[in-house]
């Protein structure tokens, strides 16, 4: 069943686009997430693996429902950066070769996948609908506005929506960068200005699924119920063959631990 | 009343717009059949959204029983285009005007709301 804040986009989306149907309004809606989180870095993710002797090469297990975008940051255990380029996404390939076993924790930031819900809506955590639900009207309603020879085309509406939505893209994305912290840096500490800087490299080393243990990293405050209970049906859903996934996800300042 | 979800229920509608309810029929169930076929065809072609998921299988009807895959909003642009289809043929109960009307009314409600 899908969610209420997945219902309420609906019904303002069904309301203002008379003669849209519903299955191409998931299809636009689907685009607009990806757009949404791709563009905002604000659906983030924390794993923590550990290296192996002589290995640079490491790919990360896929999640259900979403797919990983860009590699945030890469620390040690001792909160130190590693530098670390992910050409292929999910794919962290260290700039130098270990030579201890250690434990990396990386942050990446995703984005909407398959599988969709039974519904065929995506996948995505219940409180980015709610904060940002009429940024995502804005933007479907653009994509729909914008279709030749429909019954709801209007080139007008269409530019209005989609200004509006570039424009909140613009705050989200400033807010993630702020950690939604009302007066903070838009930065954290950068990590190209950490002791080693994020060169390039090739893989050199066999693959290595990504552990499952949280032990060694700092949480901070648990995140509210909704997304608990997005991640439990989250990790519910995870396929059995694999391997266990360990993560934190960010929620208006805080982070829900899972393993 | 019949919600235009089957064949057998357009077949139905259709033949009271076109003053047809008594056997035998002027317009046979295959005829009429075949204009929802060439209904979902045309469809297609202004509306490909309407089908999305079948742009590989157009869906094709041939039995009253089927279960017509038409989203509920242009389910009556549809009964139009079928009785407009039938009208079409060359019979002496037939009114080229009329079948003019029933094709318009279809295309006019497929591409705008005030139809």
């Amino acid at each position: 069943m899908a969610s209420t804040e997945i219902n309420r986009i609906m019904d303002n989306l069904r309301i203002r686009l008379p003669g849209a149907v519903d299955e191409l309004m998931k299809l636009e809606l689907f685009n607009t997430l990806n757009d949404f989180f791709q563009d905002t870095n604000l659906w983030r993710v924390r794993l923590q693996f550990s290296t192996e002797v002589g290995a640079r090469s490491y790919s990360l297990a896929p999640l259900p429902s979403s797919a990983y975008v860009r590699l945030i940051s890469l620390i040690d255990s001792k909160g130190l950066g590693v530098s670390a380029t992910m050409d292929v996404p999910g794919t962290i390939i260290l700039a130098t070769v270990p030579n201890t076993v250690q434990q990396l924790v990386a942050e990446l930031t995703l984005t909407v996948d398959d599988p969709m819900s039974v519904e065929n809506y995506p996948i995505c955590p219940d409180w980015a609908l709610n904060k940002y639900q009429n940024d995502i009207v804005d933007g479907v309603l653009g994509r729909m506005m914008s279709q030749a020879a429909k019954p709801y085309s209007n080139t007008q509406l269409a530019l209005y929506h989609a200004r509006s939505f570039r424009s909140a893209v613009a705050v989200a994305r400033m807010e993630a960068n702020r950690r939604n912290i009302y007066g903070a840096q838009s930065w954290v500490y950068p990590q190209q200005f950490a002791r080693r800087s994020r060169g390039g490299g090739v893989s050199g080393g066999p693959l290595a699924p990504v552990t499952g243990d949280q032990d060694g990293v700092i949480l901070p405050p648990a995140a509210n119920g909704s997304l608990g209970e997005y991640l439990n049906n989250w990790l519910l859903s995870l396929p059995t063959t694999l391997p266990p996934v360990a993560g934190e996800f960010w929620n208006n300042g805080g982070v829900l631990s899972v393993s | 009343m019949a919600t235009l979800n089957t064949v057998g229920d357009y077949i139905a509608d259709a033949r009271v717009l076109l003053q047809d309810t008594v056997a035998d029929y002027r317009y046979s169930d295959a005829e009429l059949i075949e204009n929802i076929n060439l209904g979902i065809l045309e469809m297609r072609r202004l509306r490909p959204d309407l089908l999305l998921g079948s742009f590989a299988s157009i869906p094709r009807y041939t039995v009253t029983g089927d279960a017509v895959a038409v989203d509920p909003q242009y389910r009556v642009a549809l009964l139009y285009y079928v009785c407009g289809m039938a009208q079409l043929r060359d019979d002496e109960a037939t009114q080229d005007s009329r079948a003019t009307v029933f094709l318009n009314k279809f295309t006019s409600q497929m591409l705008t709301i005030a139809a």
